[in-house]
């Protein structure tokens, strides 16, 4: 995985590039993890919001700020008690995407994360177990049952 | 042909994106309303008024049953039900940087006898000094046999924990038998030295990938892994990590899987 971020959030101005740099990717992971976007709006304006208020006590922001906005996600839907109740209003946008998020949507929640942090964001399995707080043979586990599901469910709609 | 999901998922990118810096340098201005991560300030509000109550009442609930079960227990490092054996179990504080409330319990990994126990409902909590529960963490783990396994979970509120343990179900809830995780992202160093993502180009070019850990039906000194693995033309071996060599990919998974003697084939590509 390519990474360009400072190794400290530091100022504001360097948070605000670590935001343009990796924002958009964890609003839409977040998204397509979800479903909510008022839970992915929240989830990465706050974890930015934190980013900053610890300034240089964030020693890897890029990591930092991935994990934040899922771990404020999940206390989000935990707290709502809908992991698994998805939101019915898909977003009306192109094909391509309309074909991808009916396919995301029929994996479980934790399914769901896994296999966009791994196929859409890049993390490693292990990478992912840390954001995720669980261990790398959990997450290789849900993420070879996404994995089989989704390609299954892509290539029926691929054939629709 | 596997396919790309990769590519399938970049689709993503044509989500439209709302701007939310502004909105996040708004809340850095404020207040920090609290450490754990939550949703917005006045949604929190309204959230922590209406089910404070019950959230209290609950907490103390489940903490006194929690720790009335698990207080029967006679050896508290050992697991309750299942084989797992959780070894040298250690606590360290704050794993997501500047947020104490968060802490790492760290632990050694085995099983008790020769069956692997599979997948099983594990609950990781965190004591403070006078042995109250301040902490709870449930998930669903398979766990392989590791020197070094770490899970994280919050303490409640200003708890600072000084112990930590782990206990699992005796409930088994996989279907035993093998299971073959594959890895199948496989980085390839191209003439220049630098790594190819895997593509269905690239997968067109390789015969066959395959590094798979056979789990779930042999003993823990049994366990065998199958290891098929390349060699480029420049004689590195791809993996999901740069430059590492075959030796290294083979000790790697020898030490996972506890094997003796693996079964290797080297290929080129």
């Amino acid at each position: 995985m390519e990474v360009t971020t400072p190794k400290r959030s530091g100022t504001r101005t360097e948070v605000a590039d670590l935001y343009r740099a990796e924002g958009p990717r964890i609003w839409r992971a977040l998204f397509a993890s979800t479903r909510d976007r008022e839970v992915a709006n929240d989830a990465v304006a706050e974890a930015f919001a934190q980013c900053i208020r610890r300034g240089d006590a964030v020693r890897e922001p890029r990591a930092w700020v991935w994990r934040a906005a899922f771990r404020i996600a999940a206390g989000e839907l935990q707290r709502r008690g809908a992991l698994d109740d998805l939101p019915p209003d898909l977003p009306v946008t192109e094909p391509e995407i309309d074909r991808v998020m009916p396919a995301l949507a029929s994996l479980t929640a934790r399914q769901r994360t896994v296999v966009v942090l791994r196929y859409y964001a890049g993390y490693k399995p292990s990478e992912i177990a840390v954001i995720l707080g669980t261990s790398a043979p959990t997450i290789r586990v849900h993420l070879m049952r996404a994995r089989r599901r989704l390609a299954e469910l892509l290539e029926e709609a691929d054939e629709t | 042909m596997r396919r790309d999901l990769t590519r399938d998922l970049q689709a993503l990118d044509r989500l439209s994106v709302p701007d939310l810096l502004e909105d996040a340098e708004r809340r850095a201005l404020g207040p920090d309303p609290e450490h754990v991560p939550g949703p917005n300030p006045s949604r929190r509000r309204l959230v922590a008024a209406s089910l404070a109550v019950a959230v209290v009442g609950l907490a103390i609930a489940g903490f006194v049953w929690l720790t009335d079960a698990f207080r029967s227990s006679p050896t508290p490092a050992e697991p309750l039900g299942s084989n797992y054996v959780f070894s040298n179990v250690t606590l360290e504080g704050s794993t997501l940087d500047g947020e104490a409330e968060s802490f790492m319990i760290r632990f050694e990994v085995s099983w008790s006898d020769e069956t692997p126990p599979g997948v099983h409902r594990c609950v990781f909590r965190l004591i403070d000094e006078k042995g109250a529960v301040v902490g709870v963490r449930v998930d669903w783990v398979l766990w392989e046999p590791s020197p070094n396994v770490a899970v994280d979970l919050p303490a409640v509120g200003d708890a600072r924990p000084v112990s930590a343990d782990a206990r699992c179900d005796p409930e088994r809830l996989d279907t035993p038998g093998i299971a073959n995780i594959e890895e199948s992202i496989v980085p390839i160093v191209d003439e220049e030295g630098r790594i190819e993502d895997f593509s269905e180009e690239l997968n067109r070019r390789i015969d066959a990938w395959s590094q798979r850990f056979s789990i779930g039906s042999m003993s823990q000194d049994e366990l065998a892994a199958n290891v098929t693995a390349l060699r480029d033309a420049f004689g590195s071996v791809p993996t999901d990590e740069p430059n590492a060599d075959l030796d290294e990919l083979i000790g790697r998974i020898s030490r996972l899987c506890a094997l003796v003697e693996p079964t290797v084939a080297v290929r080129s590509c």
